[in-house]
């Protein structure tokens, strides 16, 4: 089993549209796949359809195994399941941290999973916490979708400093640009300095209303419309990350 | 709160119901459908003949161009492959390398998989939709029928509802909805609905095995115990006469000769039983039959071992093999033809006639011809497996350090006398104790079996090397011919030299200790 985390200190980024096509394209070539929604907004899960039981919260995401076993959703696609976040997941931070060894806790939680799919995709709440470090412990890969601006560039540097104080693996991180406009003189500068930097994918991901409509299909670009221009970059990009990082 | 549904829920309903309309009913109840199918296939089903799928939970069908193995319980998928012929029957190495054939091939290496029953069905399935659109399972609404245009009406009606993962709970007030309308539906088991479909095919799914499952009565004269074993012998031959003339696997033929050799044996070990002179004449007779089936059996077993002579040998000998394969299977087509023609002749079935007719009299026969005829079968069977087991210990015993063929040879035969005898009496026993005393036997047969095995085919590869020097040898047929038997020869020293090891722990204090407890412990 790959762990892949789309994670990003900032918001509105992109990573759940990242975390929901490039699951459905793991699902169809790399089956099967399970996409954990960590983030108590719940996008993912809304993008899939799926609402968590009535019974499953922060709590029984940290009980681990059976519980999160038994709370798995398939989606309406073969070979693709979702874990459902819940609103309670907003304390999973506090929580977290009353357990003993909380860097370890996700990895941990998700063991039994191993046998059952050959990837998992978390996708992440935007902040560096408790609950950060712990889907860093427990990723293969650590995916991080960028706007090509100087503020992102600046807070993905806040993201290899913390690796290196921390003493993290930094070879995990992997950045690529989405919401790309070549029109934009800025766009235009960052991808030039930093498109084929060392730990950036080549493929972006262009700017594309398509994209923005997931939440009126409300299942994957890729799946809907797969010849969409996004959908074609997204295809890119997964075939790149499994060729790179040899998942 | 409703309990959730398993993995697959079947519903079936009365076949003289009008034609439901899912999606109304599911509509009534807040459930949106989508994406309806509607297909019309032919749907087979394969097993061994001896039920081999079934027995191991599974069952193998085909509709289209796909067949697929399923657990009986569940209906699960386990295993497909495409199925692009209408073939009755196929084996393994039928399919392309892959998951289904090693399935296939592990639910019998052996026998043949061939179609039991088929059925004509529509299936309508649809997907099941909660308030927000999403998929919260699949509905099947199958009929299934007969293939003969002239009969009216299916088999079985039946709904399968399957919920996706996490949907169970939501899938039961499915359920519940459906249920609610259909007042005479019940619920049913997916092996269940297998047992109904071969029921209504005229099939009994486990109804054929050579193994002895006849339970005796200790008390009974053994006269007439003898004659319901024969009975049951008998009925073996003539059940694997089909697959024989159409030579549908090997096992057909081994099954049929096991029945000879089992009906000859009780013959020669329970003397004074039937009229000596009656018994002479159809031992003779059974011995005629069983020399006829000898030689296809022995191109049966050479064939079956192609794989692994062919492997034994270094690539560069095994070209030579394929003429000498290819003249067994020409030599096999043409013996084959021989003992179809013989099961279809007159002598055959005047024979069998006479046979089943003697099997028939149940009348004791004369006290001075057959003094024993009365004896109940418990003393009877006791002294005839200890008599044989007995022998076995004292011919095991004189075998030299030198173990000369002849010595194994005749020792093995010695062991399948017993062996025999303890499966026609083994319900006499208690089956911990046969069950162990059987399993020590076993392993000294091994032995001794593969020795003769090895014995026997070598003799056949000299003369095959003797016919093809006559005729103007082939070299590279000599290099393998004497590549086979150099394995032959180093695998036949190999048991012989272990076979004194063996028989030592068979003929060891705990075996005996384990024939006595037997013996003496009768149900």
């Amino acid at each position: 089993m790959k762990t892949i985390a789309l994670y990003s200190i900032k918001g509105g980024v992109g990573k759940t549209a990242a975390a929901v096509n490039l699951s459905y394209l793991s699902a169809l070539n790399a089956p099967p796949c399970l996409i954990c929604d960590l983030d108590p907004q719940g996008a993912s899960s809304y993008y899939f359809r799926i609402t968590a039981s009535k019974k499953y919260d922060s709590d029984k995401f940290l009980k681990g195994n059976k519980k999160i076993h038994r709370n798995i959703k398939a989606t309406d696609f073969e070979n693709l399941d979702l874990l459902p976040s819940d609103f309670s997941y907003r304390n999973l931070d506090i929580e977290l941290s009353e357990e003993k060894k909380p860097q370890k806790k996700l990895k941990k939680n998700l063991e039994s999973l191993s046998d059952d799919y050959s990837h998992v995709f978390f996708d992440c709440p935007p902040n560096l916490t408790l609950l950060s470090e712990s889907v860093f412990s427990a990723s293969d890969i650590i995916l991080v979708p960028m706007i090509p601006t100087t503020l992102s560039i600046r807070t993905y540097n806040q993201l290899i400093d913390f690796f290196t104080a921390n003493n993290l693996d930094r070879s995990k991180i992997r950045a690529f640009f989405t919401m790309v406009e070549k029109r934009k003189a800025m766009h235009r500068e960052i991808l030039a300095e930093y498109g084929t930097a060392p730990g950036f994918l080549r493929q972006t991901i262009p700017y594309n209303s398509e994209v923005e409509k997931m939440g009126v299909y409300r299942a994957p670009l890729t799946a809907v419309k797969p010849n969409s221009i996004a959908s074609k970059a997204y295809r890119g990009l997964f075939e790149e990350l499994m060729a790179e990082s040899g998942l | 709160m409703m309990t959730g549904l398993p993995a697959t829920e079947i519903i079936k309903f009365n076949t003289c119901t009008d034609s439901i309309s899912v999606p109304h009913i599911l509509r009534n109840s807040g459930f949106n459908t989508a994406s309806p199918e509607r297909r019309k296939a032919r749907r087979h089903y394969f097993d061994t003949f001896e039920w081999q799928a079934f027995s191991r939970g599974l069952v193998i069908q085909s509709e289209g161009r796909t067949i697929s193995i399923n657990a009986l319980s569940t209906g699960r998928t386990v295993a497909t492959a495409s199925f692009p012929s209408t073939s009755a029957c196929f084996g393994s190495e039928y399919f392309p390398l892959g998951n289904f054939s090693t399935l296939l091939s592990k639910i019998s290496p052996l026998r043949a998989f061939c179609r039991v029953a088929s059925f004509e069905v529509e299936v309508h399935s649809l997907r099941v939709l909660d308030h927000d659109e999403k998929t919260i399972g699949i509905v099947t609404d199958e009929s299934i029928g007969s293939i003969a245009s002239d009969k009216k009406g299916p088999y079985v009606h039946i709904l399968t509802l399957t919920p996706f993962r996490g949907y169970s709970e939501e899938m039961a007030h499915v359920r519940k909805a459906l249920q609610g309308e259909m007042p005479e539906s019940v619920s049913l088991e997916n092996s269940g609905l297998f047992r109904t479909l071969m029921h209504e095919s005229g099939k009994e799914p486990g109804d054929y095995s050579s193994k002895i499952s006849l339970k005796l009565d200790s008390q009974a004269p053994v006269h007439e115990s003898a004659l319901r074993l024969l009975r049951f012998t008998t009925e073996v031959m003539r059940r694997n006469e089909e697959g024989i003339r159409k030579s549908i696997d090997t096992e057909f033929l081994h099954d049929y000769r096991v029945s000879l050799r089992r009906a000859r044996s009780i013959f020669a070990q329970l003397k004074g039983v039937f009229d000596p002179q009656t018994a002479n004449r159809f031992r003779k007779e059974l011995k005629g039959l069983a020399g006829r089936t000898s030689k296809l059996r022995d191109l049966d077993v050479y064939l079956l071992q192609q794989h692994k002579f062919s492997a034994t040998l270094p690539p560069a000998l095994r070209g030579g093999l394929i003429p000498f394969f290819a003249s067994i299977t020409s030599a096999r087509q043409k013996i084959h033809r021989q003992l179809k023609r013989y099961l279809a002749s007159e002598d055959y079935r005047k024979f069998m006639s006479e046979w089943e007719e003697f099997l028939s009299v149940t009348i004791l026969p004369d006290a001075q011809n057959a003094p024993v005829a009365s004896t109940a079968t418990g003393k009877s069977a006791s002294a005839a497996i200890r008599k044989s087991w007995k022998r076995l210990l004292r011919n095991g015993r004189l075998v030299s350090r030198e173990t000369t063929d002849e010595e194994l040879h005749e020792l093995r035969i010695d062991c399948k006398k017993l062996r025999y005898l303890m499966e026609f009496f083994a319900s006499l026993f208690p089956t911990d104790k046969t069950g162990a005393a059987v399993r020590h036997l076993k392993k000294l047969q091994e032995n001794l079996g593969e020795f003769v095995d090895c014995s026997v085919q070598l003799k056949f590869l000299h003369e095959q090397l003797d016919a093809a020097a006559r005729n103007g040898c082939d070299p590279s047929l000599a290099a393998s011919l004497g590549g086979l038997m150099t394995r032959l020869y180093e695998q036949q020293e190999e048991t012989r030299s272990i076979f004194h090891n063996i028989f030592r722990s068979f003929d060891s204090d705990r075996t005996a200790i384990l024939f006595e407890e037997m013996l003496t412990d009768k149900k």
